[in-house]
Parts: structure tokens; C-alpha cells; sequence
């Protein structure tokens, strides 16, 4: 017993002091590992792939030193496989790469539009990676591009994207995808879906893109169709993606005054039901869009607040929702894209057709006839009853 | 001439079991002080009853332990000046005058046995040998200074009784009778301790108490054999269950009120003479963490209190292995910002991350020990120091990270919440052993260390009496006394646990 006890004492401090580290491998010192923020993934074009990490500098916030030094570290590498190229940046790495804090996977125009599902593979089978990650596609350039033109900002990239996101709820030209949904989308046969766009911008207004320094800016959605990237959507259409997804938080919609001069409207609520039914006209959806809107601002000269304005003024948001989301619509039947991944509401409706929906869906899709229903009320005025143009 | 009984035995059989066993010695003065010897604190008198040489007397008593007073007025002045003696012929006469009380002290005792006048002499009684008859009186004429009843130090409350025991087993055996007024309420006495004979009381309810634990307590109490009880743990380690365990296994209290509302439970208290706490049994972990305070505030701020205490005992005994998981093994529990932060507060520092936490363990370990050992106003500049040198200069040397100094004092002010050193301390023990565990093989070594800890109470009983009672057990889960405090008018029957004759509490 006695030797027992010796033996497991022995043993603790062998295992617990660091110079038996190495019996312990999964040890790693929180202050030696690059804890990435986002992960960029590019193919080159002699078929290899370009495999791009970057983290915050440990230093940059708390010695108060962050005014003029770059915020972040960049570790680039490229390989055969995406595992091949995260594994050679052992060669020169200083810090072991750590997925489980990578918030943001980007991917390069090009890449996308090869598709981009077999770049997931090893994002999907690494047990580091959460899958409450957001992937982005970036427009016009490549991933490693945009992180080396637009990291040059003071702010950490990956802070920045994440303040964009945080903040795009304003415009709801865009979404947040995050990696569970795309392995889901992507997996399915015969739906289509949407990623979210970052462009690169100019950072003063009237400059090129290509003059630098670089900002950069939400660009609504991309569309594929399997993995594949098709097309870009203008904002409209992506407003109008969000609209028949039930993904509208609030956004701003112009309507005009009686006397023509501009009205601002808030939306403040929204709520989308698709409600799908089969008869002997064949597949039929209806889209019933219901929302609220706050007047945030007005520019007319004339009294708005009567019944008879605020009824023009529905009149005029209703029918710009409507011609939002019928653009879109026209856009996905022409295309033969299910971006609204509208398959689910029919099979859970008809779950006895489920097979013969699954198999024809390719041709189904484009028969089905919409009707856009939108309804809308003007909720809240606020105190102010008179603009302060109002003669 | 002395005879020792069995004085060919060794010297420890003597010191543990025969010291007073002088039976075959007859009751007389002579012998009384060639066993005492010439202490200079026994005070040896030969007395003349009515200052009549035939009539011869001797008395003893121990100087401070008596009231000379006492012993002057109410036994010597009556043996010297009372005219009912002036009549006696012989010490017979007189003896048979002072069994019919004509020393008038209450508590008067006839011995004839040596060993029972050397036990009333060495706890305060003086003692009138009549050598001829073989016979002593001997008079409970304590006289000995006590302390007065006092605020309790460490168990203070805002809104509640403020006496506390004192080190006098008769003062606190009736602070209790004050508070509970009731003929059921028993108090027996026994003694422990061969040489320093400590009296300890046995207090308990009998009208509501289960007789087996009743009896399991005194054959605990009566079953120590040790030469003095005059610490705690004297008392303590012999009677508890699970000896190797650290945790405290029975309660121990300064405040009367809270020492009678357990007997009230259906508990048994135990009073020990010399010591200003007393002891409750069964205890079970529960208690340790409920403080009198619970009871003087209304339930929400009690059960809100109570609930931040339960929290802080797992915050004090897990938080230092947890971070040195987190940081060690599974950085990605860590929200991202915070790891950033904690990344920022490490750059530099030259330790790994439990060596860093073991140190500054170790540094709190000592600083509270040091803390205790001083004086209470050195204590206070210990803290200082403390503070300075361990928190601020070992973190601008960059031996410590900033992030291990927060977790550790946020690990210090939780443990204080904790309303009994014992668990307190039992936790400090713990909290090493889950840091090592999860220092090898981080979150798994830490669940594994809670899961022996979670075994080791489950397995343990205190008087029968399971000791995560009443969250495990076959009886019916009474929880309006546990996490929270419920209204009291919920609290109707005693715990089940304590299988108590009369199982309500009100109606």
C-alpha cells in the first residue's frame, strides 16, 4: 500500500509538472496557441489551395500601443487539401493554430463558383471548428485579397465583420449563414441557397475600388445552385430574399408624399408565412407578408398625419414589398433556383408525396404559381405630429 | 504508608487507567496528601470543630478552584461556631449532625471512598475528613474565575440572540434550560478524559429525539479513551463516522439559540466543559452551509443569500480547476473576447498556467495562515503586504498573469462565505486535488475528481444519518430547508432523516 501511494504521488507530479509535458500532448498553453478568427480559403489556379488564417494580436489591445500597429496576425500556406495547407503552416507557424474561436470562413469568387463544398470537408470533420461559424463570399477577388488589402484597417478585421453584422440589421440586405446551415443546404439535392457578399470598397466615396486604402461593405446575396455560386443578387432582390425567408428585421422604405417629396418608413416588425397547397392547377404557394412601420422621417411640406396619408403612404410600402419579393420570385422560377428551399413546406404539408416531390422537384419548381399577399399598418408616429417642415 | 494498586504495572498503563484507582487505600488525610503531595495550590487545614481539640477534622480544597469565601462562611463558620456542635462528644456526633444538614450548603456530598473525594477536590469542592470514621464531606464550593457570557465571534447575526457559550459547562448547560423550558429537555453528564476528567454534557429532547441515536451517542462519547479532552478534536475524531474524511461530520455552534433549535430538530447537542462551542450531531452537509442568519430575514432574502452561498461553495472549490482547464486543454469554451484578454494578461509570464494557479494557492495558504498565527493588528499589515507583493508586484515582475490573480482572489472571497471553517477547509483540500486532476488531463481529470467527491458524500453517513440528506435517501424529499428557504409555515414536520418520535414540527 505503501508503494502504491508512492507511486501515485510519484506519478502526479510527473504528469502535472511541465517537464513531463510531453506526456501530455493535448497540453497546450492558452499564450501559445493562434487562436484564428477567420479562416480563408482560396484555390490557385495550378490547382492547389490557398489557405489563409488570421487572429488578433495579443498585444494590441491591452498595452494601449493599438493606434498605429496592425491589429492582427495573417498565417498563409497552400496545399493539395485544405488539411494539407492547414498542416504546412507548422513550417513556419509561431503558435499552434486553434480553430475553435473561428468565427468567420470566407471564401474567394472564383473558388465559389467551383463550388465550395469540398472546402468544407475539413472545416466539417475537425472537431475544433464551431458550427455557429459564418461563411461569407467575397466579391470580385479572392479571400487571401481581401484580407490582405482590407486588414490594413486599425480595427481588427474579424471585429469589424462582426460590428458589420452586428449593424447590417438596419438595411436587411443581408444575412448571417452560418456553417451548420450551409452543410445542411449544400447536402441537399435540388435546392439552391444564398451566402451572404463582402466587397471590397473604396474607403472615401468616389474612389475606385482598386485605389486603396480598402474598406469594405455588405453586397446582399450570393445565389447557388448546389455549391456552386450562379449569380449575385442586387439589394432589392436580397431584400426580397429576406422578405419571403421571414429574415426582415427592420429596413428603411422610401414611399413618396402626396406631394411628392420623400417619406422615410421604419420597419419595425415583420412576420412571413409560406403556405404551400397542391390542387388541380398544380402546385400553388402563398406568401402572406405582414409588417408594421414606424415614420421615422419626413421630408413633405404637408400635413401627414391624417387617415387619408398614412392610408397612402401603406398603399405605397405595401406595393414596393410586393414588387421586391415578385422580382425575386420571377428571378428563382426563371432560374429554376429553390432559393426559398420551399420543397420542406410542401413535403411537410403533403408527407405522403414526399418521394415523388423529392423527385420531381426540378421540374415542379418552376410551375408553381405564387400569390403575394402583403398587409401592413403604420404603427407608430411618434409625438411628433408635424414636420418641421410644415408651413 | 501508600500502597499503589498494580504498581508493578509500566508506567503508560498507569498514566491511562490507574491514576485515580486507590481503592484498596482508606479514606484519611494522611494518605489523601501523600497522593496530592505539597502542591503549593492545595490547601490542607486540620480543623477543631467548636475549637474542641477531641473533636479533630481535616479539610482540602484546591486554591482558585474554590470560593474561599464560601468555604468560610457557609461550611467553616458553622463548624466552628455553630452551638448545635458544643454539644458533640464525638466526631461520630458530628458527623451524624452534618448529615442532617447543619452545614447548611446546598450542595454537600458524604464520601467514603478516597477516589471519590479526590474527583470532587480536583473540580472544586473542599472537603472535610473525619479520619477516624474513614468518612469525608466534601461541599461544590466553586469559586473559580469564569468568563461572562459573551457576543459570538464568528457565527454574529444582526437580528438574533447575542450570547455565545462560554468555556463553563454549567453556565452553558443552563443557557440552554433558559431557552428551552421544558422537563424533557435531558441533559446527562459523563466524563472523558482519564486524566483531565473533562465533564461533557449530552443534551437532547426526549420526547422527540430516536432513542437509538440517543444511545449510539453515548456509547460513542463513552467509548473514548484518551488522557485529556481538552480540544475539540478529542471529542470530535473519535466520534464521527468516516474518520479519513475532511469534511465535517458534526456541527459545531457558539450560539445557544442555534444549539437548541437543533436539539428542537431532534439532534443531540454535546457541551464539552472548557470549550465555548458545542458540538451537534448527526451533521449533514446541508448544515454546514446554512447559516443562523438564514432564520432572522424573510425567506426571499434568505433563500436568495442561502442560493449565493451554495454557488460560491462550488465557485471556491472549482474555479481554479476549471481555469486551468479552460486555458490549458479547452480554449474553445472560453468566450472569444475573454480568451483574447486572458492571451493579452499571459504574454510574458514565464510559468505555465497551474504552476502560476498552484502558487498563487499556495501564496493565499500562507498569507491566511500568517494571517491567524499574528496578532490581529500584525494580521492586518500581513494582508497588506499580501496583497502588494503577491498581487500587484508579482504581476508587474510578470511572474503571475493578471487573469490567475482575479481567479484565485475571486476563489479566496467565495471560500469566505462559507459559514463553518471545517467545510471551508475541507474545501481548501479539495480544491488542490480537483487543480492537480485537472492540470493532467484537464476537463476529463476535473469531472473524474468531482465524481470521487460526489462518491466520497454519498457514501458517507454521519449517526446513520446519509450526509447529502435530504437531496439523497429513501424518505421523501423535504427541500423547503435546503437550496432555499421557504416560508417557515411550510416547514411543518422535522427531516425524516432524523427518525424523531414526533415528527411535527407545527401545526
Amino acid at each position: 500500500m505503501k508503494r502504491f501511494f508512492s507511486l501515485c504521488i510519484l506519478s502526479i507530479f510527473m504528469l502535472t509538472f511541465a517537464g513531463c509535458s510531453q506526456l501530455v500532448r493535448s497540453r497546450t498553453e492558452i499564450d501559445r496557441i493562434f487562436n484564428t478568427r477567420i479562416v480563408a480559403i482560396d484555390s490557385t489556379d495550378d490547382n492547389k489551395i490557398l489557405y489563409t488564417i488570421v487572429t488578433k494580436t495579443a498585444m494590441t489591445d491591452t498595452a494601449g500601443q493599438g493606434g498605429g500597429s496592425a491589429a492582427s496576425d495573417v498565417l498563409v500556406s497552400n496545399g493539395a487539401t485544405v488539411f494539407e495547407a492547414a498542416r504546412k503552416m507548422g513550417e513556419y507557424a509561431h503558435r499552434k493554430p486553434h480553430y475553435g474561436h473561428t468565427e468567420f470562413i470566407i471564401f474567394g469568387e472564383d473558388t465559389a463558383r467551383e463550388g465550395i463544398l469540398p472546402y468544407l470537408d475539413f472545416i466539417s470533420r475537425n472537431q475544433e471548428f464551431r458550427y455557429n461559424a459564418k461563411i461569407y463570399i467575397i466579391q470580385g477577388h479572392t479571400a487571401n485579397d481581401f484580407i490582405t488589402k482590407v486588414n490594413e484597417a486599425k480595427i481588427f478585421l474579424a471585429d469589424r465583420l462582426s460590428l458589420m453584422e452586428d449593424n447590417s440589421y438596419a438595411i436587411s440586405i443581408s444575412d448571417k449563414v452560418t456553417l451548420a446551415e450551409a452543410l445542411f443546404i449544400f447536402g441537399k439535392e435540388n435546392i439552391a441557397t444564398f451566402l451572404p457578399v463582402i466587397a471590397i470598397a473604396p474607403s472615401k466615396p468616389g474612389e475606385l475600388p482598386s485605389q486603396g486604402p480598402y474598406d469594405m461593405a455588405m453586397k446582399g446575396y450570393a445565389i447557388f445552385k448546389e455549391d456552386k455560386l450562379v449569380e449575385f443578387l442586387d439589394e432589392d432582390m436580397s431584400r426580397g430574399v429576406n422578405w419571403v425567408k421571414n429574415r426582415m428585421r427592420s429596413a428603411v422604405i422610401l414611399v413618396d408624399a402626396p406631394d411628392k417629396k420623400k417619406v422615410s418608413l421604419e420597419i419595425a416588425q415583420s412576420k412571413t408565412t409560406i403556405k404551400p397547397f397542391i390542387d388541380e392547377n398544380g402546385l400553388q404557394c402563398t406568401i402572406s407578408i405582414n409588417f408594421s412601420t414606424n415614420l421615422s422621417e419626413t421630408m413633405s411640406e404637408e400635413e401627414l398625419f391624417t387617415i387619408e396619408s398614412f392610408d397612402y403612404l401603406k398603399k405605397q410600402q405595401e406595393k414596393q414589398v410586393k414588387q421586391n419579393v415578385e422580382k425575386v420570385i420571377h428571378y428563382a422560377l426563371e432560374k429554376d433556383m429553390d432559393i426559398f428551399g420551399l420543397l420542406s413546406p410542401f413535403i411537410i404539408k403533403y408527407p405522403m408525396m414526399k418521394d415523388e416531390l423529392r423527385e420531381k422537384w426540378r421540374e415542379l419548381f418552376p410551375e408553381i404559381k405564387f400569390n403575394v399577399e402583403v398587409d401592413s399598418k403604420i404603427n407608430r408616429t411618434y409625438l411628433i405630429t408635424e414636420s418641421v417642415n410644415t408651413k | 504508608m501508600l500502597n499503589y494498586k498494580n504498581s508493578s504495572r509500566n508506567a503508560e498503563d498507569i498514566v491511562f487507567e490507574e491514576t485515580f484507582d486507590y481503592n484498596e487505600l482508606e479514606l484519611t488525610f494522611r494518605n489523601i496528601q501523600s497522593i496530592i503531595g505539597s502542591y503549593s495550590d492545595f490547601v490542607y487545614r486540620n480543623i477543631n470543630i467548636v475549637n474542641d481539640k477531641k473533636l479533630e477534622a481535616y479539610m482540602v480544597y484546591i486554591d482558585g478552584m474554590v470560593g474561599t469565601q464560601l468555604v468560610s462562611d457557609y461550611v467553616l463558620k458553622p463548624l466552628m461556631q455553630a452551638d448545635v456542635f458544643a454539644k458533640c462528644s464525638s466526631e461520630a456526633d458530628v458527623i451524624s449532625i452534618i448529615e442532617q444538614g447543619t452545614v447548611y450548603y446546598s450542595n454537600a456530598k458524604k464520601r467514603t471512598n478516597i477516589n471519590d473525594v479526590l474527583n470532587d477536590v480536583l473540580t472544586g469542592s473542599a472537603a472535610v475528613i473525619f479520619d477516624k470514621h474513614r468518612i469525608a464531606f466534601t461541599f461544590e464550593t466553586k469559586g473559580f474565575d469564569k468568563r461572562p457570557v459573551s457576543e459570538p465571534i464568528s457565527e454574529n447575526v444582526i437580528k438574533g440572540a447575542k450570547d455565545a457559550f462560554n468555556e463553563t459547562i454549567r453556565s452553558n448547560t443552563a443557557t440552554c434550560r433558559r431557552k428551552i423550558k421544558s422537563p424533557n429537555l435531558a441533559i446527562e453528564e459523563t466524563i472523558v478524559g482519564k486524566q483531565s476528567k473533562t465533564p461533557i454534557a449530552i443534551c437532547y429532547m426526549k420526547n422527540i429525539v430516536d432513542d437509538s441515536l440517543v444511545q449510539e451517542v453515548k456509547r460513542r462519547v463513552n467509548d473514548i479513551s484518551v488522557a485529556h479532552a481538552i480540544t475539540a478534536s478529542f471529542i470530535e475524531e473519535f466520534i464521527i463516522d468516516n474518520k479519513n474524511s475532511p469534511f465535517p461530520q458534526i456541527m459545531y455552534t457558539e450560539r445557544p439559540d442555534r444549539f437548541c433549535a437543533n436539539l428542537l430538530e431532534g439532534r443531540i447537542g454535546l457541551i464539552i466543559d472548557g470549550l465555548p462551542v458545542a458540538f451537534i450531531a448527526p451533521g449533514t452537509l446541508l448544515q454546514f452551509v446554512q447559516a443562523p442568519e438564514d432564520y432572522s430575514q424573510h425567506y426571499l432574502i434568505s433563500s436568495l443569500i442561502r442560493y449565493v452561498r451554495f454557488t460560491s461553495m462550488f465557485v471556491t472549490l472549482l474555479l481554479p480547476a476549471f481555469y486551468i482547464s479552460i486555458t490549458t486543454f479547452h480554449q474553445e469554451m472560453i468566450p472569444t473576447e475573454l480568451t483574447f484578454s486572458i492571451v493579452a494578461s499571459k504574454v510574458g509570464v514565464p510559468f505555465p498556467m497551474f504552476v502560476e494557479v498552484l502558487l498563487m494557492l499556495i501564496a493565499f495558504e500562507l498569507l491566511v495562515e500568517a494571517g491567524l498565527r499574528l496578532p490581529q493588528t500584525i494580521g492586518q499589515t500581513v494582508s497588506i503586504v499580501g496583497a502588494l507583493v503577491v498581487g500587484q508586484a508579482a504581476v508587474e515582475a510578470k511572474l503571475l498573469s493578471p487573469a490567475t490573480v482575479i481567479i484565485v482572489a475571486t476563489t479566496a472571497i467565495t471560500s469566505f462565505t462559507m459559514p463553518n471553517q471545517d467545510l471551508s477547509n475541507a474545501l481548501r483540500l479539495w480544491r488542490f486535488l480537483l487543480a492537480i486532476a485537472s492540470s493532467i488531463i484537464g476537463m476529463y481529470g476535473l469531472t473524474m475528481g468531482l465524481f470521487l467527491l460526489i462518491n466520497q458524500w454519498c457514501r458517507m453517513d454521519s449517526f446513520n444519518v446519509p450526509y447529502l440528506s435530504p437531496f439523497i435517501g429513501d424518505e421523501k424529499l423535504q427541500l423547503q430547508d435546503s437550496l432555499f428557504r421557504f416560508p417557515l409555515s411550510t416547514m411543518k414536520n422535522r427531516p425524516e432523516s432524523l427518525k424523531t418520535k414526533n415528527k411535527q414540527r407545527m401545526k
